[in-house]
């Protein structure tokens, strides 16, 4: 090995034991990276991408061990070393960020005393290491890095957390650092931000960095190199470029063609996972299914004005969660709800299904029925007529319930004689064996049907779907969405779509409604939000998208990613953030500019304002 | 098509549960050996009267203070009863007590939880509260007190033993149910607008099941002992009940002359009692449960 | 957090006041009292309700509890019905006796527990393990007066060191108490100890587990920093509160316990009146009971806060 090789991982497999049988999570694992750049793995869940990654701190999860192979880091074969020799490489060489570092930052510790811990030059004082921590979290952009060090970690924004977590870790300069999912569960924003920091981190360090990701873009943008694994196998490897834009092997061709893109119109293939296990190559281009808007449909549900209230009293400074929110959703058509964590999309949309109180404000069902009241006390045919699909398929199913229990009860409850559990998991493309199973016998795409046909066979005219594909691997993403456009145009539902998931949203919705801090700042049909004239918060979210194939480098850098914990009081909500704020901004809520038909932005600038060039935020 | 739901869907999904917990307990060398003893502590109950001809109260001045070895196997206390039918015939008592009154409590506890859990607020505080009170009074006093109030029969005992226990049940078994409250299944059946009752059923309780009884398990190794102790202070069983407190209070004092008659009910309360602390420990381990948490009843 | 610990203590004045209604409620249902009970069985109804008026028990209860009540406010907790001395003087006697096994008790019971629930959570399903939990079952499955009978076999009888009773009476001075203290409270510590560390072995597995202690693990940091820095104050926590609960529960085998050795304390205080159904006494120690309760649960919440950033500093105050 030479010294321009950091990593090398030479016929690796690891291996645990279950049950008396032996199972591999990594199959004969080979792989070099040279100094100074950056190594992707990528991989659905299951692949063994973050078990990969953690071999290269010397760490396996309690109970696997290596069957087979070695791994050297900076010349040492880690899994050979003794004890303080590993303690050591832990120390100088090789670093780890965690994928979640709310939960990887010790909570009874302050910021400064954790980051202290990985300053090990001698003879450093006290005084000299609250310097070199202050300097580090300056490094990473963490706002007032002085008052930081005397904080405990709960008392950070998940961003601010993963952050934390990046400073301690460059803490002593490591030759490499290995992040996992470094940027998984962060708002796009914020996302962009992180990535932002790790780039120039590695340009002012020097180091090696390996990355693991589900997400193709970060992996794109950030990576020199790849390596794609399935089932504990790298199946395909090379250039980052090269690889993403002419993937040779199947399965990276259906990961690469089954990730749904901001630029492009329509819901991607799914990828056949048979085709892929029998080698056959795709044949020709990424076939995209297009999804026509209705038109003319009648609305299924109207809201006008709705204002939501969380605080027990007034708050000087702030407003309420929820504030003049108003949209339609017409039948057939699938109207996305879009923000950020802390939008109030989900809150929203528990209002509408009457589990929230509302503070002012209509909601009202075709028909005419009033959805005012939570729902104890809503009549039998309005408790039918709204449905709801979740997010996290695991709980959203009752464990200790069959299937079929789960389907049979809405039409049990509800008196629907016409419709069967059979038909119902027919129609979501489940075979009627499944019936008898429980949900913990079911993937998590299967699952995910299994909430959908619960919904469907109550006979709904609306259904409330809160980010129904956010927790599936993307090779299933596509066949939900699929379903979810068949529902939407056979059975005539209108479906509200809460996401914070552009990509998805150009994939399937007819309209979209974006919200910031609990008001709507831009609403229009799906072209007209992804065109040129955006609100700036709309710009923001849609220049924060890491996508594959994109220019990263003409991309905005170093926005400005903190959220206010809540909204101000009077005027704009996104006025502290935004670029072409003004007094007004401030002082009156903004009007909404009529851009085109459809299509309106409440903003106090002028439309010719609204472009992609002068809402560059850097 | 209603006639479907009328199929034995949910219930077929038991006899797996029950086969994987079964199975998950028999892996494990504690748990099986914790579920022998109970169960061979029930059968030697249930079959006291077959496994000696002695009658456990009936005083024999012929032969007191006799040690084992001849017609009385355990040897006979000072009135001449039979140690081992006193020891076996305890058991009968022992169990009786225990598991009703556990029973009880842990039925009675588990629905006060889910009310509180679902109704949440005020009716949640209160319970609370209450519950708190009754809590903080020393379990041996409220049990002293309410023997005296109303006597010292096993229905007492019982009653004594359900106000005592009834406050922890609740308070665990109500955490459990606020753990599964959340989650998106509870959600759905909200805004399907089923009731509290059949939420509570159908969704809440298949779900805490698992705690309840392992709490059932834990609970009941702690009503043995709190009974026994009772006995032995003089508070419990009547003499001439044979029971196992009452038999090493009366009996240790001649603790050199024959052993046999304390260590004999000390052999089976402590056996009793591991069995029942081991069975609590399998089942929680079967079930995923953190059995310590458990404990901050 | 100061207006939070102010509600604390709120609602466990609250939480005592209403034990002692439910104690005395529940021994007014009494059939028969104090006098009868003095007098006995051939009492002359003219002496039983002569001796009535003199201790006061034909006042309505609701009156007698608001005049015992106001009492109990300023320190006087009214008179025995049994031999008319001070209730206050009395139990106060017992209290402090028992103080000194509990004191003892707690002491040694809290450190043995904690020490051993920690080695046996790190050197999990090891030898050292294996045996402590072994012994924190049999702690768990032995009663108090099984382990203490077997004591006095064992220290007083076979090997005679300790005193198998205590012969000092009620005013027995502190050196006079002192080496008969010693049984008593091997055997409370037993049964003090077994789920204290049955916690701290869960949860210092819990912790290790826990993404926190591998990030700092790969940080290269050394064992001990590890155990003191990382692990330790995260499994404390949730150990406080079943120490707190076990402290409370110590009440019932200090019972027991006392009541074997013959150690004049509130125990044997508490089996004596609640024999001669003496209410005042009964009332005065139901408070102490579930004062002890309630401040055992308070300084396991003061403790957290101390342990707990998360509680020191609320997200909200940012």
């Amino acid at each position: 090995m030479s010294d321009a090789t950091i990593v090398s991982v030479n016929n690796l497999s690891v291996s645990y034991t279950s049950g008396g049988l032996k199972v591999d999570v990594l199959k004969d694992i080979s792989l070099r990276l040279e100094r100074g750049r950056t190594l992707g793995l990528v991989g659905e869940s299951g692949s063994g991408k973050s078990t990969l990654a953690s071999t290269f701190l010397g760490a396996l999860r309690s109970g696997s061990f290596i069957s087979k192979g070695t791994v050297e880091v900076a010349g040492q074969d880690v899994f050979a070393l003794p004890a303080p020799a590993l303690r050591q490489l832990r120390r100088n060489d090789v670093a780890l960020v965690p994928q979640n570092a709310g939960s990887a930052l010790t909570p009874t510790m302050r910021i400064m005393d954790q980051i202290a811990e990985s300053l090990h030059t001698p003879g450093m004082d006290r005084a000299a290491k609250r310097a070199r921590a202050e300097e580090l979290l300056r490094l990473v952009r963490l706002p007032n890095p002085a008052q930081a060090l005397g904080k405990y970690p709960h008392q950070f924004s998940g961003g601010q957390q993963q952050r934390i977590g990046i400073a301690m870790a460059v803490a002593a300069n490591p030759a490499l650092l290995v992040l996992d999912e470094p940027t998984t569960g962060l708002d796009v924003v914020t996302q962009a931000a992180i990535l932002d920091v790790l780039a120039d981190l590695q340009q002012t360090l020097n180091m090696s960095m390996v990355l693991v990701s589900h997400d193709l873009g970060v992996i794109d943008k950030m990576c020199t190199d790849i390596a794609v694994l399935r089932e504990g196998r790298i199946v395909e490897s090379g250039a980052t470029r090269r690889v993403l834009a002419q993937p040779q092997h199947p399965y990276t061709q259906g990961l690469v063609y089954s990730v749904p893109r901001v630029d492009v119109p329509g819901i991607p293939p799914s990828m056949d996972t048979a085709a892929i296990d029998a080698g056959i190559q795709s044949t020709g281009e990424r076939e995209v299914y297009v999804r026509t808007a209705p038109s003319g449909t009648p609305p299924v549900l109207q809201v006008r004005d709705l204002s939501i209230d969380y605080r027990r009293r007034p708050v000087p400074g702030t407003g309420p969660t929820v504030q003049g929110v108003s949209f339609d959703v017409n039948a057939s058509e699938i109207v996305a709800l879009v923000g950020e964590s802390g939008s109030g999309k989900s809150t929203i949309a528990n209002a509408i299904a009457g589990l929230q109180r509302t503070e002012a404000g209509t909601m009202v069902l075709a028909g005419g029925a009033d959805l005012a009241r939570t729902v104890s006390a809503r009549p039998k045919g309005i408790r039918q007529a709204v449905q709801l699909i979740f997010q996290n398929a695991d709980t959203s199913l009752n464990p200790r319930k069959t299937v079929h229990a789960a389907i049979a009860r809405p039409l049990q409850l509800f008196g629907i004689k016409k419709t069967t559990v059979a038909q119902s998991l027919a129609e979501v493309d489940l075979p009627l064996g499944f019936a008898q199973r429980l949900p913990g016998q079911l993937s998590g795409g299967q699952r995910q049907r299994v909430g959908i046909a619960r919904a469907i066979a109550a006979g709904p005219s609306l259904v409330l779907a809160d980010e129904i594909v956010s927790a599936l691997d993307v090779s299933v993403q596509s066949s939900i969405l699929r379903l979810m456009d068949t529902m939407s145009r056979d059975k005539g539902i209108g479906f509200l779509f809460i996401t914070h998931d552009l990509a998805v949203v150009r994939a399937v919705a007819d309209r979209v409604v974006v919200l910031y801090l609990g008001r709507v700042v831009e609403e229009g049909t799906v072209e007209a939000i992804f065109s040129e004239t955006s609100h700036p918060y709309t710009r923001l979210l849609l220049d924060s998208v890491i996508e594959l194939g994109d220019d990263h480098d003409a991309k905005p850098r170093n926005v400005k990613d903190e959220i206010p914990a809540a909204p101000p009081e009077f005027g704009c909500p996104y006025a502290s953030r935004c670029p072409l704020v003004r007094d007004v901004c401030r002082t009156k809520a903004p009007p909404a500019i009529r851009v085109s038909e459809g299509h309106q932005i409440m903003c106090h600038a002028d439309a010719s304002e609204l472009s992609p060039s002068t809402l560059a935020h850097s | 098509m209603t006639t479907l739901t009328a199929s034995p869907a949910p219930v077929a999904a038991a006899p797996g549960a029950l086969r994987r917990v079964v199975r998950s307990v028999l892996r494990s060398r504690m748990a099986t050996f914790g579920f022998a003893l109970v169960f061979l502590h029930i059968a030697l109950a249930l079959l006291a009267p077959v496994l000696t001809p002695f009658n456990p109260t009936a005083n024999d001045g012929l032969v007191p203070l006799e040690n084992p070895g001849g017609v009385h196997l355990l040897g006979t206390d000072a009135l001449g009863r039979d140690i081992l039918a006193r020891t076996l015939f305890g058991g009968q008592y022992a169990l009786a007590i225990s598991f009703s009154a556990t029973a009880i409590a842990v039925v009675l506890g588990s629905t006060i939880a889910g009310i509180a859990a679902f109704k949440g607020g005020i009716v949640d505080d209160v319970i609370s509260r209450f519950l708190d009170s009754v809590l903080a009074v020393p379990a041996i006093l409220s049990m002293l007190v309410i023997v005296t109030v109303f006597g010292s029969g096993p229905w007492v005992i019982i009653l004594a033993v359900v106000v005592v226990y009834t406050g922890g049940v609740t308070r665990i078994v109500r955490a459990a149910a606020m753990d599964v409250m959340p989650r998106d299944y509870i959600t759905a059946a909200k805004a399907r607008g089923e009731g509290m009752f059949s939420i509570l059923v159908r969704e809440v309780f298949p779900n805490v099941l698992d705690i309840i009884l392992v709490e059932f398990a834990m609970r009941a190794s702690w009503v043995v002992l709190l009974i026994s102790s009772l006995s032995f202070l003089g508070f419990g069983a009547n003499p001439p009940t044979p029971d196992w407190g009452l038999m090493v209070a009366e009996n240790r004092n001649l603790m050199a002359v024959v052993p046999w008659a304390t260590l004999s009910p000390i052999l089976a309360l402590a056996t009793l009692i591991v069995g029942l602390n081991l069975a609590a420990d399998g089942l929680a381990k079967s079930f995923g449960v953190d059995r310590m948490k458990e404990v901050l009843g | 957090m100061i207006s939070l610990f102010a509600k604390r203590v709120g609602w466990s004045l609250v939480t005592v006041l209403l034990s002692t209604i439910l104690v005395f409620t529940a021994i007014q249902s009494l059939p028969g009292d104090a006098a009868t009970q003095i007098l006995g069985q051939n009492a002359t109804p003219e002496a039983v309700a002569t001796l009535r008026s003199q201790l006061g028990l034909d006042e309505p209860a609701i009156s007698r509890f608001f005049s015992w009540l106001g009492g109990a406010f300023t320190g006087d907790f009214g008179t025995s019905l049994l031999d008319g001395k001070s209730v206050g003087a009395e139990v106060g006697r017992a209290l402090l006796n028992t103080s000194l096994l509990a004191a003892v008790t707690i002491l040694v019971g809290i450190t043995l527990s904690v020490v051993l629930g920690l080695l046996a959570g790190l050197f999990r399903d090891k030898w050292p393990d294996a045996t402590i939990s072994t012994l924190a079952l049999v702690g768990m499955s032995v009663p108090e007066f099984v382990v203490a009978t077997v004591l006095v076999l064992l220290f007083s009888i076979y090997i005679p060191i300790f005193p198998a009773v205590v012969v000092a009476g009620q005013d027995a001075s502190l050196a006079e108490l002192l080496p008969s203290i010693w049984l008593p409270a091997a055997a409370l510590v037993c049964a003090l100890s077994a789920y204290i560390i049955r916690m701290m072995r869960t949860s210092v597995i819990d912790v290790l587990d826990s993404d926190f202690v591998l990030t700092a693990r790969l940080k290269g940091n050394s064992t001990s920093r590890l155990v003191f820095k990382h692990i330790l104050p995260s499994a404390m926590l949730p150990t406080l509160n079943v120490i707190a609960m076990n402290i409370a529960w110590l009440i019932g085998g200090v019972v027991v316990v006392e009541s074997i050795f013959n150690y004049p304390g509130i125990g044997t205080l508490m089996i004596r009146s609640v024999q001669t159904r003496d209410l005042p006494t009964i009332l005065m120690i139901t408070v102490l009971s579930a004062l002890t309760y309630v401040l055992c649960n308070l300084l396991a919440d003061l403790a957290a806060h101390l342990l707990n950033p998360r509680l020191r500093f609320p997200r909200s105050a940012k």
